[in-house]
């Protein structure tokens, strides 16, 4: 289910980014600026919308994958060996919210700051999936140490205490991985205030 | 009121808007004119804090743009008409904007039929016509009934009966007591509608005066004169140091006096006159003399 998680990940991400990419690319941001010309409120405002509707999106598809999973399950294709303790599935699905809400304000950050739609993707590509796992692969004791405080990492430390996915490889616990992602977030949102404030429109 | 002091602009090392210092007053047309790439629509987005300036301030009614509450009620701007989500219906796009600012719902209604727009509304904004999507912005303009209005070239694609219409808008928000800083490239619309005039050239202050003012110190503004003593009457005004012309046998162009010491002159001396008017110049042909130093996109002369 973490996993399935980090496939729609990169789909709701594209929606998240197009949030503001797309006022760039119409010219729709001058008229925006326009009526609301304080630049952090303006990015806070697009964040208020993004962080819930990414939040039910996650909960959403993890709650689909789940039910695929449980009815697998309790077919006799597993001779009933396997379950799934609702109350656990619940807790998880909240988390997968919480993950693709940060992975969504991050990217809406990235997105101001960048402008383009493709260099959002790129840029948001490289933090999310590239540089943690090439990070990972120098084997380097700081490479692997900074990649597993990358959001891919936080966030599967945060989202998956019990899944052998991350068993052993995260020296950390599920709170500290959602201050890690938090952090990430707030430094993509301080980088998109901070172009959005000095460049013109 | 708008203030500008001092206002420059720079991108990369050129320089877009150098240092204009001038005021927008309320209660007047005030027309904006200078040749394509003169700095006007540049002038405009750093009055509305959309581009930063490099130094100097834009101020409404005394504040930065920035600092207004809720801006819309108190500045409207038409700048790039199209500069709006493509997707959205202009209706839903001015619904969004007067949410924002906490202008009432049925401004929308009002502001698209005082546009014209009422049924077009619905379609999505990208589907407009050009002429649709100046009326949707010059209805976004609106929207906040504010006290200062800024259009750029506002007229942009709208057919004969927009033009007249806009000309009247402009007129009826500034007899209404309010700020109205509208550039354009039609001169003679502009010389229908403006009171005052900002003229700029290369980003530079070239004129800010009345629209009278513009054309009487036109060169050619000039007096004409008919008179059976055309050979000796100019004789004597260019005694006095006008600049004369004889077009005809019995006829006297003068530039450079008044009209009225034209005819003291004539009758000192007992000579009778047939005629004796002044003929303005048109604004096309004062702004031409004003800016011919400072276009920079000029075509060459056509022929080959
Ligand atoms: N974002 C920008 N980056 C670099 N140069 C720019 C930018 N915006 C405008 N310019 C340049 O600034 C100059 C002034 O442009 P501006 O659009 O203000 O002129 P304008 O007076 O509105 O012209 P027009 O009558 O053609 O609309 C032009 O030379 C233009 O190329
Ligand atoms: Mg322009």
């Amino acid at each position: 289910m973490i996993t399935a998680t980090l496939f729609v990940q990169f789909t709701l991400v594209a929606l998240a980014m197009l949030v503001i990419t797309s006022e760039y690319a119409s010219g729709g941001i001058r008229s925006t600026l326009q009526a609301t010309p304080i630049r952090g409120r303006v990015i806070a405002a697009k964040a208020l919308v993004v962080a819930p509707v990414m939040f039910a999106a996650g909960v959403l598809s993890g709650g689909v994958a789940a039910a695929v999973v449980y009815a697998a399950l309790s077919t006799d294709l597993f001779g009933g060996y396997v379950t799934l303790p609702p109350a656990e599935v619940a807790v998880d699905l909240l988390r997968v919210g919480v993950f693709l809400a940060l992975v969504s304000v991050t990217t809406l950050g990235v997105g101001t700051a960048v402008r383009s739609a493709a260099g959002t993707l790129t840029v948001v590509f490289m933090v999310l999936m590239g540089l943690p796992l090439m990070l990972l692969m120098t084997g380097s004791q700081v490479g692997v140490e900074v990649s597993l405080r990358m959001p891919l990492f936080a966030g599967l430390a945060f989202m998956g205490g019990t899944d052998d996915l991350t068993a052993g490889l995260i020296p950390y616990s599920a709170g500290e991985g959602l201050a890690w992602l938090l952090a990430w977030t707030a430094a993509a949102v301080a980088a998109g205030y901070a172009v959005l404030r000095r460049r013109d429109a | 009121m708008i203030t500008l002091n001092g206002l420059c602009k720079r991108y990369g090392d050129r320089t877009v808007v150098d240092d204009l210092s001038l005021e927008v007053r309320p209660g007047t047309v005030t027309g904006f004119l200078g040749p394509n790439g003169a700095g006007k629509s540049t002038t405009m987005r750093l009055i509305l804090g959309l581009d930063r300036p490099t130094a100097g301030t834009a101020l409404i009614n005394g504040v930065p743009y920035h600092r207004i509450r809720n801006p819309l009620r108190t500045v409207g701007a038409l700048l790039d008409a199209r500069a709006l989500h493509p997707g959205r219906s202009g209706h839903a796009h001015l619904v969004a904007l007067a949410r924002g600012n906490g202008i009432a719902r049925r401004r929308v209604a009002e502001v698209l039929e005082t546009v014209g727009l009422t049924d077009a509304a619905r379609k999505r904004a990208g589907a407009l016509s050009l002429g649709m999507s100046q009326r949707l912005g010059i209805a976004a303009a609106l929207l906040g009934d504010p006290e200062v209005l800024m259009f750029d070239e506002p007229v942009n694609g709208l057919d004969p009966d927009g033009v007249r219409w806009v000309r009247h808008l402009m007129r009826s928000l500034a007899d209404e007591g309010r700020t109205v800083f509208v550039s354009s490239h039609l001169m003679s619309e502009m010389q229908l509608t403006a009171d005052h005039l900002v003229v700029i050239g290369r980003g530079r202050l070239i004129m800010d005066a009345p629209l009278t003012e513009v054309i009487a110190r036109s060169s050619l503004t000039a007096v004409v004169v008919r008179t059976p003593h055309a050979g000796d009457l100019s004789v004597r005004l260019s005694a006095a140091g006008m600049r004369v012309e004889r077009p005809g046998e019995n006829e006297i162009v003068a530039t450079g006096a008044a009209i009225e010491h034209i005819g003291d002159l004539a009758y000192e001396a007992g000579i009778r006159l047939h005629e004796l008017r002044t003929r303005e110049a048109s604004l096309e042909q004062a702004y031409q003399e004003l800016t011919a130093s400072s276009v920079e996109y000029g075509a060459r002369k056509a022929g080959v």
